[in-house]
């Protein structure tokens, strides 16, 4: 029987509309009168929601479909019914659109790709099926996807969801051992990929869950064991599920993570920077438990949230700018030494101390401090914000507060200390640079005089 | 008839029922909605139950007890006195008659049905003692409703809002959470999570823990009385800190006072290790409804313990919106229990309201993982998955893993962990088999769990449809035979009358702070209670009240000097 039909509603994308019939129905099927009929109305409430969902892709994917050229029709398909929330995001969200059209004009064997690899066979692993299940045998049958395509049945429903239970526990339980067999990986998600959207985010949450538990050792070094199993879990689930093809993405996952952790959580910003494991359960953590940010990063720009959205603009842009920093500061240091060897090595050649070397240095020195000291003053400025963002929004009292001002008062001292250390080092070389072209100049003078 | 609903608390215990005008609650026969659930003997071996049992914790602490909640569920047996050895069920029982007393005088009416409240994350055994101690109290119990579904029922009655509200319920022993969405006149639980061993009390202990490493003693060497002034005098200095920022006591502990002065702050401290007991099952709680925190309308506070401003502060922080402040935490789960015998009842005032709930656990079945590999670790195979919309039905099909195998052992696990020794064993069913290879024989494995949460196990043999049906008792559960005879033996047990209960509770109150005065101030104790015994011995109905308000203040007065708590 039809979901639509238990429901007494005509086939909708409308939520609200859905939740108003199930209501309705609830009301002549009580739980505890009718627990068969309850059963099958929340199933069909359940699929009726599901079913809206992708009603809702469909309807997204036609049209970006009609503005583009000629993609292949499989390939578009595929990558929206990937794609979790259509509509309105693929506008807001220039970054998504350019991948979006990147893999779209991609020659054909994108489809393998979108399909993830085929199932290998199984092979004789500790961790495998579970005894034994009527559905088993069934499952990423062409049966299962032909009875998703002929429409909606609550049968099918039930085996993808059941399908769909088994993997994400496989998943889990193949996770846990700390391995990362590639091949496993490979099978669970391929089994997967056949799935309607709705089953397939079950075992989408436990490769995502799996990703990102115990993923540092206690002394806050990333665990490499665990690391080689993110990695084979983005490569095979990526295909699979609709994330970016990054590599980068698991770097980028973390630093949004600790980033996010730390503007939260002045508290745990200690963990945060010693890395200890217990960052893990952080206010941070809770927060996000179910954002995309956590649980679907294929979501990340997709996000609605302003707070989110900020915190996602902050780890975009923060390292890029630390880096600059660093090698602003590393560059005028370098080229302070290299032209004091120069200068030194000249001097001894001809003209010992020709003051001309040691001015250029001095200047470049200086332009070097210079730009350093503004892109440090911009990086506080842009780390104070947030975390004055962050606690505006999320402190209520006024004694954690307090100790978060203080904490990050402590820090932007040490920077100030920091930048004072920059400029003591520039002026405090001057007088012996001073020095050493007086010294030069001496000599030269002795040997006119002495006239060598 | 009159179905009323019962909140059995760890700490306090509250009777409400349905009326045409809503849920009402009912007052005890000191005029109070709550009865502290706490039992003891008095000096003639009765039974006193409330207040004056409560009151009698310091200065007979071996003829008391407390918090019994904690132990439903197990069999341990507490010792009152020679011959009267109580399980925790029938200490439940008392408070449970108790109350049944006071609805009865309520309503003039014969009261033999119940709706109980018990926490959501109960388990199957606890959820079975309960059953079992209504029925040690003579009530039949019409359905059990878990405290924060009860608690959203009264909430979403009350405001008539729509909504996915959040209910934090941190009671005297126990921790729950739901996610409850409510629509068009749906109450639908999405969700829930909790700790069965987690609430004020833990505080408290906490407390005391923290006052015992300040003064360099150790708890457990403490005879019981002083234990028991100590953690009386944790609570009040809990209490305190609720509303004011810091707070001096002075407490005596084989037989020196120890002094001192408490802030906020210190306390929050040692309480640190619960409050990172509390986010586990939030978290679990909101990752389960595929919910995110944004989407959550309403936070609803329930339970005495979110008085705590630490507890608010956390939940305001986690949520960054402020808890509702509109229902009382201590009644509003009898209030929904109340609500649900209205359902119950089908009212007409609640015709257009269904309620639905989740099983909070996930239960399962011990399989081998894979008979093609000879990898016979044995694993538990989920059946209901936790939170899962009840009743709800489920089957598997499992096979025989050996040649010749003549009986499949069916073992059924509570819990969530893939080894079997980490979850809890509700009980195991032998089912013969025909011989024949492995991998050929088949059994249909059927779980039932209906809305009271008791589940049901059906296992049927496919080649000979043989079929076994089994509600499981637990081994820590009385058998259906030990119910009836612990019945009857109760009966003859000694209840303290319902009409002495408010002079009991002053006196045993008053006997409680004797133990805390000195020299003069005892004596002065001593002959008030003399003079209050001889006055209410020959006092005519009447003057009773005015005699029992003078002694009542009497007490006060001395209890502020005493405990010179401000």
């Amino acid at each position: 029987m039809d979901a639509w039909t238990v429901l007494g509603i005509a086939p909708t994308a409308d939520i609200a509309a859905i939740r108003r019939a199930y209501a309705r129905k609830l009301k002549l099927t009580r739980p505890d009168e009718d627990p068969a009929g309850f059963q099958h109305l929340l199933q069909a409430r359940d699929a009726a929601l599901d079913d809206a969902a992708a009603i809702d892709d469909r309807r997204a994917a036609e049209e970006p479909d009609a503005e583009q050229d000629d993609p292949p029709p499989v390939a578009a398909t595929e990558r929206h019914d990937a794609a979790a929330t259509p509509g309105m995001d693929a506008t807001s969200d220039p970054q998504a659109e350019a991948t979006a059209a990147t893999d779209a004009a991609a020659p054909p064997i994108v489809i393998r790709m979108f399909r993830g690899p085929e199932p290998a066979p199984r092979p004789a692993s500790p961790v495998a099926r579970i005894v034994v299940t009527a559905a088993d045998d069934e499952e990423a049958s062409p049966a299962a996807s032909a009875a998703r395509d002929a429409g909606f049945s609550l049968e099918a429903r039930e085996r993808h969801w059941a399908t769909a239970r088994r993997l994400a526990a496989e998943a889990t339980a193949l996770l846990a051992t700390g391995r990362a067999p590639a091949n496993e990986i490979a099978r669970i998600a391929g089994a997967s990929a056949d799935l309607p959207r709705g089953p397939r985010q079950e075992v989408e949450a436990a490769f995502i869950a799996a990703t990102g538990r115990h993923l540092r050792l206690p002394d806050g070094r990333f665990d490499p064991v665990r690391v080689v199993q993110v990695r084979a879990i983005y490569a095979h689930g990526a295909p699979v599920f609709g994330w970016l093809r990054d590599d980068q993405l698991i770097h980028t996952i973390l630093g949004a993570r600790d980033a996010a952790a730390f503007c939260l959580i002045g508290r745990e910003e200690d963990q945060w920077q010693h890395g200890t494991p217990k960052m893990m359960e952080s206010d941070a953590r809770l927060l996000f438990a179910n954002s995309p940010k956590y649980l679907r990063v294929h979501e990340r720009f997709r996000q609605r949230g302003r707070l989110a959205w900020r915190f996602d603009g902050m780890a975009l842009v923060a390292p890029p700018l630390w880096a600059f920093y660093y090698r602003q500061t590393c560059l005028a240091y370098a080229t302070v030494a290299v032209l004091a060897v120069a200068g030194v090595l000249m001097g001894s050649a001809d003209a010992l101390g020709n003051p001309s070397n040691l001015a250029a240095a001095g200047i470049i020195v200086a332009v070097h401090a210079g730009t350093a000291l503004l892109a440090d003053r911009f990086m506080m400025w842009g780390a104070a914000w947030t975390v004055r963002q962050a606690r505006k929004q999320l402190c209520y009292d006024p004694n954690r507060r307090a100790d978060l001002m203080r904490q990050h008062g402590q820090q932007r001292g040490f920077g100030q200390f920091l930048i004072f250390l920059v400029f003591a080092a520039v002026f405090l070389t001057g007088p012996y640079v001073a020095a050493y072209v007086r010294l030069g100049q001496a000599a030269a003078a002795l040997q006119a005089w002495l006239g060598w | 008839m009159a179905l009323i609903g019962i909140d059995l608390g760890t700490t306090n215990s509250v009777v409400a029922v349905w009326t045409e005008g809503g849920p009402q609650l009912i007052a005890n026969a000191l005029g109070e909605n709550l009865t502290p659930s706490v039992v003891g003997l008095d000096d003639d071996n009765a039974v006193l139950v409330g207040q004056a049992a409560r009151n009698r914790l310091v200065a007979h602490p071996d003829r008391t007890v407390a918090s019994f909640k904690r132990w439903m569920g197990t069999s341990r047996d507490t010792r009152l006195a020679r011959g009267h050895v109580f399980r925790p069920e029938e200490l439940s029982a008392f408070v449970l008659k108790s109350l049944k007393a006071d609805a009865q005088a309520h309503l003039g009416a014969e009261v033999n049905e119940a709706v109980i409240s018990v926490p959501a994350y109960f388990n199957d055994i606890q959820r079975k003692a309960t059953l079992d101690a209504a029925q040690l109290a003579g009530l039949k119990v019409e359905r059990l409703v878990n405290e924060p579904t009860a608690a959203a029922l009264a909430y979403g009655l009350q405001t008539r809002k729509e909504g996915l509200f959040l209910v934090f319920d941190l009671g005297g022993g126990t921790f729950d959470v739901s996610l409850l969405d409510s629509y068009e006149g749906v109450m639908e639980v999405r969700a829930t999570a909790g700790d069965t061993y987690l609430g004020g009390d833990d505080f408290t202990r906490g407390l005391a823990d923290l006052l015992a490493a300040q003064h360099r003693f150790a708890l457990d060497d403490l005879p019981p009385g002083d234990l028991a002034r100590l953690l009386r005098a944790c609570e009040a200095i809990k209490h305190a800190l609720s509303t004011a920022a810091q707070t001096e006591y002075e407490i005596h502990i084989g037989g020196k006072p120890i002094t001192g002065r408490l802030d906020r702050s210190g306390f929050e401290e040692a309480a640190q290790p619960l409050i990172r007991r509390i986010r586990a099952p939030l978290e679990r709680a909101i990752h389960d409804s595929k919910k995110r925190i944004a989407d959550i309308d309403a936070v609803v506070l329930v339970g005495g313990a979110t008085r705590m401003p630490m507890i608010r502060s956390l939940v305001a922080r986690l949520f960054a919106r402020l808890p509702l402040g509109q229902v009382d935490p201590d009644t509003v789960v009898a209030l929904g229990a109340a609500v649900q015998a209205g359902l119950k009842a089908r009212h007409a005032a609640l015709e257009d309201v269904v309620m639905t709930d989740v099983c909070p656990f996930t239960l399962g079945t011990a399989v081998t993982r894979d008979s093609n590999t000879r990898d016979e670790t044995i694993v538990v195979l989920p059946i209901i998955e936790r939170n899962s919309a009840v009743p709800i039905s489920r089957s598997q099909t499992l096979t025989t893993i050996r040649d010749n195998q003549t009986s499949v052992r069916v073992a059924v696990y509570q819990g969530e962990s893939l080894r079997p020794e980490s979850n809890v064993l509700l009980g195991e069913l032998d089912v013969p088999v025909p011989a024949a290879a492995a991998g050929k024989e088949s059994i249909e494995l059927r779980f039932t769990y209906d809305i009271n949460g008791a589940l049901e196990v059906e296992v049927t043999v496919a080649s000979t449809g043989r079929r076994e049906r089994r509600i499981f008792r637990n081994a820590s559960n009385l058998p259906q035979s030990e119910i009836e005879a612990r019945f009857a033996a109760l009966a003859d047990i000694k209840i303290a009358p319902r009409e002495q209960a408010p002079n009991r509770a002053l006196i045993a109150r008053a006997e409680a702070l004797y133990e805390e005065l000195l020299a003069d101030q005892r004596d002065r104790l001593s002959k008030l209670i003399a003079r209050f015994e001889r006055d209410i011995g020959d006092a005519e109905q009447r003057s009773l009240d005015g005699v029992r308000t003078e002694f009542a203040a009497e007490l006060d007065l001395l209890e502020r000097l005493t405990f010179r708590l401000t």
